[in-house]
């Protein structure tokens, strides 16, 4: 961090931030940048709702001020849709049933991604223990665990 | 003003510390959530702000001086992964929170936040670990144990950081997959649900037995009192006696010890069901320890 | 059989929400001109003495009483919950003042400085202390909302000739909704008009709710619903509770305002499921027969009277459960207490009134020494039956065929035995029903619905009206009705999102009413337009509700006749591990057989089972909600705990057809009736597990331990 300047790469492009530092990294993309596929659920880490991932780590981006990102990388379901994997996801889930009120899903859509990348072939018991950081109220999370196999399955390669 | 600083090295960061006092904030994930603002505000810090994650001196796990060292900074899920982490830790760090908080909490700030509740203590205490603590003026290591005083409270001076967490390889070895059969180690966590969990209370307790004696025995309960609490006076009475004879002298002695478990009613369950639980995992274990073939 | 329609489509909004396309409130104005932050009561009851306003800079309002061009009151059922309380407070966080301005930062200090004075009154926090009018009463002469009674046969003579009387009381808790989204909205001033943008069940509900306040034409005050993160009931009438504030912040400032509240504000001071108090008496002959009910049920209405009234309507209505006894009388009541209100919650009394009949039958079963699911089979309720209304069972009742799927699938028989002789081991049975749509005449006289279709030039079809998409997939679900009936296809129909100033009133998200009631409105008019349908040619087709016919006319007096035109039905059955130690609960197997008529499609109402299930176990067993001195114990999501992918296995169910004449494709309602049955099946398992009576939710590790533990 130079001159209060904190530099870091959201979707691939790289971004200047002069602000606050302290402010909320989920705060930083939705209200300056416009990304508003990351949602506030509760704002203590506890829904997933804001989850994003961090050098392709899945975070909670409620919890990190935007100051201590310098020099990493961000990427969010906007950025992910871009990706044959991310599009992958987003089908399966839409195709397996696994949205309903929605406002979970793109975070959903980001626990996955981290799995995957680490684990391309996970079984039930890893896809739950995966989401087990996201809450979702309607749907039981049968059908978007169903989801994440289906993408796994589909999407064999990919990861 | 609340200041944020962002030092480069650890020398900086120790600098700063000693100069500004301020709160070093490693993953975030307890300072973030207890200092909470309305929703796109700030949160409320009461002070300045160091940002300790992106010093890489912190972020390591290696042997040295008999321990195995896991650097301040590092985050749970990268302590999760490597495989000298011995059971007890891993067991514990496995159910906390969820994945997406291990990725940014760090092992140090669980200690630092000294909640009585925190769930790596309990196997921290039972293996014997510490801090290293330093500051510009020098390091001190301290048991896990004494370094935390009270709910929130910890010997941590204003220019000190927490630098490693530190963890006897004598314990590991003892502990060791080798010893299996000889050694007995329980982590239980006893959760508001089976994930994404806060602890009622969580107990770890270990043992080795051998030639039909205890030769060691160790355990420390988290959240039934106002620190986690280690029965190291029930531990020397157990120690040396045949495995044949530990449920009765248990028996003999537990109301003793009974005494150090005194939890409170709070919103998350009752004093009852902590001390009860607290007590029939401790008889839970020692009848294993006792039916146990090698016993 | 299963009907063609309920063929899986993928549902119309899918990809946009699980790609992060699709915009919530808090998405469409990420950043607002101005906020604003309510000024909640600190004190449960009592008199505001004076207030202390701060000096306010430029920019910034204070909006209270004072401020209501209209009248101070919500209109509801009844109109008395306050906009903004004035001279008395009632419950802890009830709103005193809106602050809004342009700055988060300087709102929270304006909001520092408000200083109210109190002169506290004695609170009544139990529904005892509210019977003993502690504190002199508060809602009419006996704190009672609402009293319903029933009086089917007559219980005087069983009761003199019964061999045994056994009786037993069932209780169960709150409930917070945790909709992921919170209680969000965007108010402006546009053309003379109040424009509210709103996260929420029921649009005309709010312009109806304004009306009165803002002392306007209801024309003049316009609800546009926004993508809805959930509901559950949690956005039938409270987002009335919020828009009040706003309008008349909106009124007086004449620029829009954004109201998003946080978790903990929504945690603590939005409404709740209600808790409920179940008497049972029953008479029995030596046989151990049924002979008659008498039953007093009890609802915690909290401090404003909401829709309790109709909540108790239906916890009373649906307490005889699936059960054909002759002789029934309950009274039922709800209260005021000093608490936040209670109100809508998915299954609307039907899960309260469940409970306590399904585990009195356990009881029941338990004290006579019979097996409890051959205890119920004698009573279950056939096509023709008498019901607790004096209505009739119009349908064919598959409760026979049901039983036999479920018992199939669960091994439910084989392990209820076995777990006899296993501690820690348990299975748990439970039936229910759920009236679709409104109670008794709501449908033909209060709320009339009304749909449009309309066809344009180039033969698209858009389906108008007010019922909104919050989850449970109507928009999919409404499409796929139309464009069957047009026998086109399922993407050249579309369905609009409700707007007042655009849709007919179809009527409130509610009441398992929407695919029922009013997906047969969007089934007549598509029928009727494709007998009129010329190609290339924009037209519009006008559909009212009309009355099912052969239904024993409701009496709302006498509380006699057809409380429902039809019934979804369901059996659960859960089967229980419980730790000797710990006394945690590890659920191992959740069945489910389900009738909801024919499902409009299959995965769309397999996600209503699979998440109202998952929501119900939470209920009976993982969400505590404390209210201690009218606060709510746990206040934050660490603390109030609904369930992870971790929690509850797999559920494993069924659906059979069984067509509704008068519902979309012979649907009936599923929302709700999926709740229902989870939590009596899961204390029965649990019971048999520690082999002890579980007469209360939710059963924590607390309770069970205190039930079992000799060490004490």
């Amino acid at each position: 961090m130079k001159d209060n300047k904190i530099e870091f790469r959201v979707n691939g492009e790289t971004r200047i931030y002069e602000g606050d530092p302290l402010r909320r990294l989920l705060d930083v993309l939705r209200e300056d940048l416009g990304l508003t596929g990351p949602k506030d659920g509760c704002g203590e880490g506890e829904c997933g709702a804001c989850s994003i991932l961090l050098d392709g780590e899945v975070v909670n981006s409620c919890l990190i001020p935007v100051g201590t990102i310098q020099g990493q990388e961000v990427l969010t379901v906007e950025g992910l849709n871009e990706t044959d994997q991310g599009k992958c996801i987003v089908e399966a889930y839409a195709d397996a049933g696994a949205v309903q009120c929605g406002f979970c899903i793109p975070g959903m859509v980001m626990a996955t991604e981290a799995l995957l990348r680490k684990n391309p072939s996970p079984d039930e018991a890893a896809v739950r223990k995966a989401i087990s950081g996201n809450l979702c109220r309607c749907t039981g999370y049968d059908q978007i665990v169903d989801a994440v196999l289906m993408a796994a399955d589909r999407g064999k390669g990919l990861w | 003003m609340v200041e944020f600083y962002y030092p480069e090295t650890l020398n900086e960061a120790l600098e700063l510390r000693s100069r500004t006092g301020a709160l070093p904030l490693t993953g975030g994930t307890d300072l973030m959530v207890r200092y909470e603002n309305w929703s796109s505000l700030p949160p409320r810090f009461p002070g300045s702000i160091m940002a300790l994650k992106q010093l890489n001196e912190l972020h390591y796990i290696r042997e040295e001086d008999d321990c195995l060292c896991i650097g301040g900074a590092t985050a749970m899920n990268r302590i999760l992964e490597d495989p000298r982490i011995p059971e007890a830790l891993a067991l514990a760090l496995d159910e906390i929170a969820a994945p997406s908080l291990r990725n940014l909490a760090s092992l140090a700030g669980n200690i630092q936040n000294a909640s009585p509740a925190a769930d790596s203590l309990p196997p921290l205490i039972v293996m014997d670990a510490s801090v290293r603590l330093v500051s510009s003026a020098g390091s001190r290591d301290l048991p896990v144990q004494e370094f935390i005083t009270a709910p929130g409270r910890t010997v941590l001076q204003q220019d000190e950081l927490i630098e490693s967490v530190r963890i006897p390889l004598s314990f590991v070895r003892q502990a060791d997959a080798r010893q299996a059969e000889k050694s007995t180690i329980v982590y239980r966590k006893v959760g508001t649900r089976k994930a994404n969990a806060l602890s009622k209370l969580s107990v770890c307790f270990f043992a080795h037995c051998e030639d039909g004696e205890v030769k060691d025995i160790r355990m420390a309960l988290g959240a039934v009192a106002a620190t986690v609490v280690r029965l190291q006076k029930a531990e020397e009475k157990l120690k040396g006696i045949s495995c044949g004879e530990l449920e009765t002298v248990w028996k003999s002695v537990k109301r003793d010890f009974e005494k150090a478990v005194r939890p409170i009613d709070d919103q998350r369950s009752t004093a009852f069901y902590r001390k009860r639980t607290a007590l029939r995992l401790l008889d839970d274990f020692i009848s294993r320890l006792q039916d146990q073939p090698s016993a | 059989m299963s009907h063609p329609i309920s063929r899986s489509v993928r549902r119309k909004d899918a990809v946009d929400k699980a790609a992060g396309k699709c915009m919530y409130l808090s998405d469409l104005y990420p950043s607002a001109p101005l906020y604003g932050r309510c000024f909640y009561s600190s004190i449960a009851r009592g008199r505001i003495v004076s207030r202390k306003l701060p000096p306010l800079p430029e920019g910034y309002w204070i909006v209270g009483a004072s401020d209501i061009p209209g009248k101070n009151s919500l209109h509801m059922l009844i109109e008395d919950w306050p906009v903004f309380a004035d001279t008395h407070v009632r419950y802890l966080g009830q709103i005193i003042y809106l602050v809004v301005g342009p700055d988060k930062q300087k709102i929270l200090e304006i909001l520092e400085a408000i200083e109210v004075e109190y002169e506290e009154e004695t609170p009544c926090y139990t529904l005892e202390e509210s019977a003993a009018l502690v504190g002199g009463a508060q809602h009419g002469e006996d704190n009672v909302y609402t009293r319903y009674d029933i009086n089917l046969g007559d219980i005087v003579e069983p009761f003199k000739k019964a061999a045994r009387v056994l009786e037993n009381e069932y209780y169960t808790g709150y409930q917070e909704h945790v909709y992921m989204e919170p209680q969000s909205m965007y108010g402006e001033w546009l053309d003379d008009s109040f424009v509210l943008h709103a996260s929420a069940q029921c649009p005309y509900y709010i312009r109806k709710s304004l009306k009165g306040a803002l002392g306007m034409d209801p024309e003049k005050i316009r609800v546009i619903q926004t993508a809805t993160g959930g509901a559950f009931g949690g956005k039938e009438h409270f987002p009335d509770v919020l828009a009040g504030p706003l309008a008349v912040a909106v009124y007086k400032i004449r620029k829009p305002v954004k109201i998003v509240l946080d978790r903990k504000e929504d945690l603590a001071y939005t409404v709740k499921r209600h808790p409920s108090a179940v008497h049972f008496r029953t008479a029995l002959d030596s046989d151990g027969n049924i002979l008659a009910h008498d039953i007093d049920l009890r609802l915690d209405g909290g401090a404003f009277a909401s829709c309790s009234a109709v909540v108790l309507a239906r916890a009373v209505f649906t307490i005889g459960n699936v059960y054909n006894i002759p002789h029934i009388r309950v009274c039922g009541r709800a209260y005021c207490t000093n608490k936040p209100p209670s109100d809508a919650f998915r299954g609307f009394g039907a899960p309260q009134a469940v409970f306590a009949m399904e585990s009195h039958m356990n009881y029941l079963a338990c004290e006579t020494g019979t097996d409890p699911l051959e205890y119920r089979q004698p009573y279950l309720f056939k096509q023709g039956d008498v019901t607790i209304t004096e209505g009739r069972v119009h349908e064919k009742v598959l409760l026979p065929e049901m039983t036999e799927r479920i018992l199939e699938m669960s091994g439910y028989r084989e392990k209820h035995e076995e777990y006899k002789n296993i501690p820690g081991k348990g299975i748990g049975l439970s039936y229910f029903l759920h009236g679709c749509g409104f109670t008794g005449n709501g449908e033909r006289d209060l709320i009339k619905a009304r749909i449009y279709l309309k066809k344009n030039e180039e033969d698209r079809v858009f389906i108008y009206g007010s019922n909104v998409e919050m989850g449970q997939g109507l928009m999919t679900t409404f499409c796929k009705v139309a464009s069957r009936a047009l026998d086109i296809p399922f993407d050249q129909v579309e369905y609009v999102q409700p707007d007042t100033a655009v849709v007919p009133d179809s009527g409130p998200t509610v009441a398992s009413r929407s695919i029922s009631v009013v997906g047969f409105l969007v089934q007549k008019a598509a029928e009727k337009l494709k007998d009129q349908w010329v190609s290339g040619q924009a037209q519009e087709i006008i559909q009212d509700y009309e009355p099912p016919e052969g239904l024993v006319e409701w009496d709302q007096d006498a509380l006699k006749g057809d409380a429902y035109p039809a019934y979804s039905w369901g059996i659960n059955v859960i089967e229980v591990e419980v730790d000797p130690v710990t006394c945690e609960v590890d659920t191992k197997g959740v069945w489910g057989v389900y009738d909801v008529g024919v499902p409009i499609d299959r995965q769309i109402v397999e996600g209503q089972i699979n998440g109202g299930m998952v929501q119900a176990l939470g209920y009976s067993h993982l969400e505590k909600l404390e209210c201690r001195n009218g606060r709510f114990s746990q206040a934050t999501m660490a603390d109030y705990i609904i369930p992870t992918s971790m929690d509850f296995p797999s559920t494993q169910s069924d659906i059979l057809d069984n067509p509704f004449e008068y519902g979309a494709f012979g649907a009936k309602g599923a929302g709700e009736m999926v709740f229902d049955g989870a939590a009596p099946a899961f204390t029965a398992a649990v019971s048999q597990a520690v082999d002890a009576v579980i007469d209360e939710i939710p059963v924590l590790p607390e309770t069970i331990m205190e039930l079992t533990d000799e060490g004490q």
